[in-house]
């Protein structure tokens, strides 16, 4: 029986399709057996993400309405044989599927992978709810940003209400040298409200946006700084205790993942 | 169900614990001690009144003092008396009352968590929380409002138009206070939009010639 993991953030922007496919990849990497639930129904970017969006075929929403098999909406990774997705609709609306449904729909993928991991819209309506209605786990991907910090706190409010406590915490898109200039939040600032668990520190990378419309997760690239939080979050998350990266020396690539904290 | 067994409530002036002593002096002091233990500064250097019901013995006033001088607690006995008696102390034969009582006796909620963005209590009497008011979230009480964390969310105290209602928290952070129908909002240029004050100390709000003030709450 795998573990079904939502990514989610409130706000949009944050980094969400970004995170679900990196974490998706390194899962995968590392032998795993996995499926990427693109919920973001009506706005499906999931799949461009990873490069598949030319082999859809079917959707979720055909999927819960029974016009094919659950197997044969799966799409395998072009890289990683181990890694599927499972595409949002793209001409419907968030609607067309249920809570109740997405939670038969987890707990099935559930019985044939490790991990499923489910794609949340930004917002915290219906769609927010399907999304989360299946999950045994929670990511909240944040930027240091009030606004992003704001919305992520609505989030584990939801989150713990529907009874999905003690979610993990991913800061994205941080800048060092604006957080040491005092221009930016930083990580005890954020963390201090939030008061939940972090889990992950991803620097500001220009190579996701180069990977994002080439189609293909930032991990495969090993210079890819972002690529290499993603490496250690995935890790954190099978339980390795993996120290955090050096984000401030930034002198050539050896020299920023030397990693000196101990935690 | 709630444990009712130690009550912090607070009154004007400060800070009331009720200890209802019927079950055993060994599970009430347990339970004070986890209550103290979750806001370990909140307390310091407050004078506490104490009403314990049955009154308490000598041993067991020799507990409450070294517990209390672990977290910098001046404390005063007071006599309870039977009519102040919060609901469970009093034998209910049935537990048909139950329902009745919380009515009548809503006058403390007590929220063991953080309230985040879009949470909301509405409440006709004093609220206190253990943990943080978080921006976004929001709290109305008929009376005094008590966070023994940060409060950077929007808080109002005597709601109904009790303008000696109090806000204390242990540090004051709002953006917005309200007590009775007077507001007050932070200032515009504070760095982070969000900040009464910076103070390391637990802060009260009150209504002073027709203005909110925030004073230290330290001896108050």
């Amino acid at each position: 029986m795998g573990e079904v993991i939502v990514v989610t953030s409130g706000k949009g922007g944050v980094g969400k399709t970004t995170t679900t496919a990196n974490l998706g990849a390194v899962f995968a990497l590392l032998g795993r057996r996995v499926v990427l639930v693109d919920a973001d129904i009506g706005l499906r970017n999931l799949d461009v993400v990873m490069g598949l969006e030319n082999r859809i075929v079917y959707d979720l929403v055909d999927v819960t309405e029974g016009n094919c098999r659950l197997k044969q909406a799966l799409i395998r990774d072009k890289r990683y044989d181990t890694l599927y997705l499972l595409p949002a609709a793209q001409t419907r609306e968030k609607t067309a599927v249920s809570p109740a449904q997405m939670k038969q729909l987890c707990s099935d993928l559930a019985q044939d992978f490790d991990y499923v991991l489910i794609d949340c819209p930004a917002g915290i309506e219906q769609g927010f709810k399907n999304a989360i209605a299946g999950a045994d786990r929670a990511v909240v991907v944040t930027t240091p940003e009030v606004s992003a910090v704001r919305d992520a706190d609505r989030v584990i409010g939801l989150l713990e209400a529907e009874g999905k406590s003690n979610p993990k915490l991913i800061i994205n898109r941080i800048r060092p040298h604006m957080v040491k200039r005092g221009d930016m939040m930083d990580i005890d600032d954020i963390i201090e409200i939030l008061a939940i668990d972090l889990i992950g520190v991803i620097p500001e990378d220009e190579y996701i946006v180069i990977s994002t419309n080439r189609g293909e997760p930032a991990i495969s690239n090993p210079t890819s700084l972002a690529g290499a939080a993603y490496k250690n979050i995935a890790r954190r998350f099978m339980g390795e205790n993996v120290p955090f990266l050096n984000l401030d020396n930034t002198n050539g690539f050896f020299g920023r993942i030397k990693k000196i904290f101990g935690f | 169900m709630q444990d009712k067994r130690v009550v912090i409530r607070g009154i004007n002036g400060g800070i009331e614990i009720v200890i209802d002593l019927t079950a055993g002096f060994s599970g009430a002091i347990k339970h004070l001690r986890r209550k103290l233990a979750a806001a370990p500064d909140f307390f310091r250097d407050l004078t506490v009144k104490v009403k314990a019901f049955p009154p308490l013995g000598e041993k067991e006033r020799k507990d409450l003092d070294m517990l209390f001088s672990q977290y910098g607690i001046t404390w005063k006995e007071d006599a309870l008396q039977q009519i102040e008696k919060p609901a469970p102390l009093q034998p209910t034969p049935s537990g048909r009352h139950a329902a009745a009582d919380a009515e009548t006796h809503a006058e403390t909620l007590v929220i063991y968590k953080t309230l985040r963005g879009g949470q909301e209590i509405v409440f006709p009497g004093t609220v206190v929380v253990v943990g943080d008011v978080n921006p976004g979230a929001r709290i109305v009480a008929d009376g005094d409002v008590i966070i023994t964390g940060a409060c950077r969310g929007i808080v109002q105290a005597g709601a109904k138009g009790n303008r000696t209602a109090r806000i204390t928290a242990g540090r004051l952070l709002a953006s917005q206070l309200r007590i009775a129908e007077v507001v007050a909002r932070s200032p515009d240029n504070a760095s982070n939009a969000s900040n009464f004050s910076a103070a390391k100390f637990s802060e009260t709000a009150r209504i002073a010639e027709g203005i909110i003030i925030i004073e230290p709450a330290i001896g108050r």
